[in-house]
């Protein structure tokens, strides 16, 4: 990565100096990101700009602190993703999510077979966002953090094991499981199985 | 031991692979239609995750936020008043102050000889006035005049 050629790393300096409208232009670069990131652990729109809006006041406030040593994108989820942990662990947007599957207890993945076998349906955008959304509610917190940045920020592993301080052989595994059990949610609602996904959907 | 290329598949998705590791995959696939099928599933769903629309930008967010730092961080706020500027608009504030009391003052202390406070000295103005006009048998806020007059001669003699 040429840290240099950062365009973010460049407006991050800019705003330890002082310079607002450089912080201002960094918000509207992220701002819709990190909404989208908080909201997949908090599960309300309100309270996810309630949490975006301290991580953003807490970066600007740090930002004399800040050493571009790495993508500012990396550094900005590294703080969203303990906001977001910290949150969960107060416990004020702990939702009852089931305890995520071990893939070493349960069968392989080969195993796993499509939940049926007839012509695709189509999934309208906002059925879809439904599935994934209950699909993420079942994984472990670093699960869904490590998800979010690579499907929905297309971060790579590398920059995803920084923002998760853990290995990249870590965050491959946590990738992976997530992804299976996206899949699984997917195949399983154009089944038309009735579940707990069209409940809660 | 066999090796369990499942666990490989995303990676080799995402394109996270070593150019090494990708070619044994990619020839496992080929010898494996179990493995192939799982694959293709696997990349159907995550090309499908990341068609998903972002959100609409907040205004309201922005707004909160490009407020929120304009203000001193919270730690910050007890010990505002003893920033530089915070200092200097208090000392000019306090010597304007100052100097606002020696004005007023200065010409209370050459009459009366004494620093008795501005609300008293009205009052007892006002009761020398009243006395004055009761004496001279006058009853008209007219006549006040009449008898700032009549001091001032009693003064000047």
């Amino acid at each position: 990565m040429n840290v240099a050629a950062d365009d973010d790393n460049l407006l991050m300096q800019k705003a330890a100096r002082g310079d607002r409208a450089a912080f201002a232009a960094l918000f509207d670069r992220h701002q819709t990101s990190v909404v989208r990131f908080c909201e997949r652990f908090v599960g309300t729109r309100a309270r996810a700009e309630e949490l975006s809006q301290d991580i953003f006041v807490n970066i600007y406030r740090s930002a004399s602190r800040y050493r571009p040593d790495a993508r500012f994108k990396t550094y900005l989820f590294r703080i969203a993703t303990n906001h977001c942990l910290n949150e969960m662990r107060k416990g004020e947007a702990r939702r009852q999510v089931q305890e995520p599957r071990d893939m070493d207890e349960g069968p392989s993945i080969l195993d796993l077979q499509p939940a049926s076998d007839s012509p695709e349906r189509s999934l309208e955008g906002k059925q879809l966002e439904a599935v994934v959304n209950n699909a993420m509610k079942a994984m472990s917190d670093r699960e869904r953090a490590a998800f979010s940045m690579c499907r929905f920020e297309g971060m790579a592993y590398r920059d995803i094991a920084e923002a998760l301080e853990a290995t990249e052989s870590a965050v491959k595994s946590l990738i992976h499981r997530a992804s299976v059990q996206v899949m699984q949610q997917i195949e399983t609602f154009q089944a038309g199985i009735s579940g707990p996904i069209r409940s809660q959907a | 031991m066999t090796r369990d290329f499942s666990q490989e598949l995303t990676a080799y998705i995402d394109g996270e692979l070593s150019p090494e590791a990708r070619a044994e995959v990619e020839a496992e696939l080929q010898r494996n239609p179990q493995l192939a099928a799982v694959e293709k599933r696997l990349r159907r769903s995550v090309e499908m995750v990341k068609a998903l629309p972002l959100p609409a930008p907040s205004m309201n967010l922005r707004k909160a936020v490009l407020q929120e730092i304009e203000m001193p961080a919270p730690g910050e706020r007890g010990f505002a008043w003893l920033s530089p500027r915070a200092l200097i608009s208090f000392g000019a504030l306090a010597a304007a102050a100052l100097v606002g009391i020696i004005v007023m003052k200065a010409p209370q202390q050459q009459v009366m000889g004494s620093t008795v406070p501005d609300e008293e000295l009205l009052v007892a103005q006002q009761m020398d006035v009243l006395e004055d006009m009761e004496v001279a048998g006058l009853d008209s806020a007219d006549d006040i005049d009449v008898i700032a007059q009549l001091n001032e001669l009693e003064v000047q003699r």
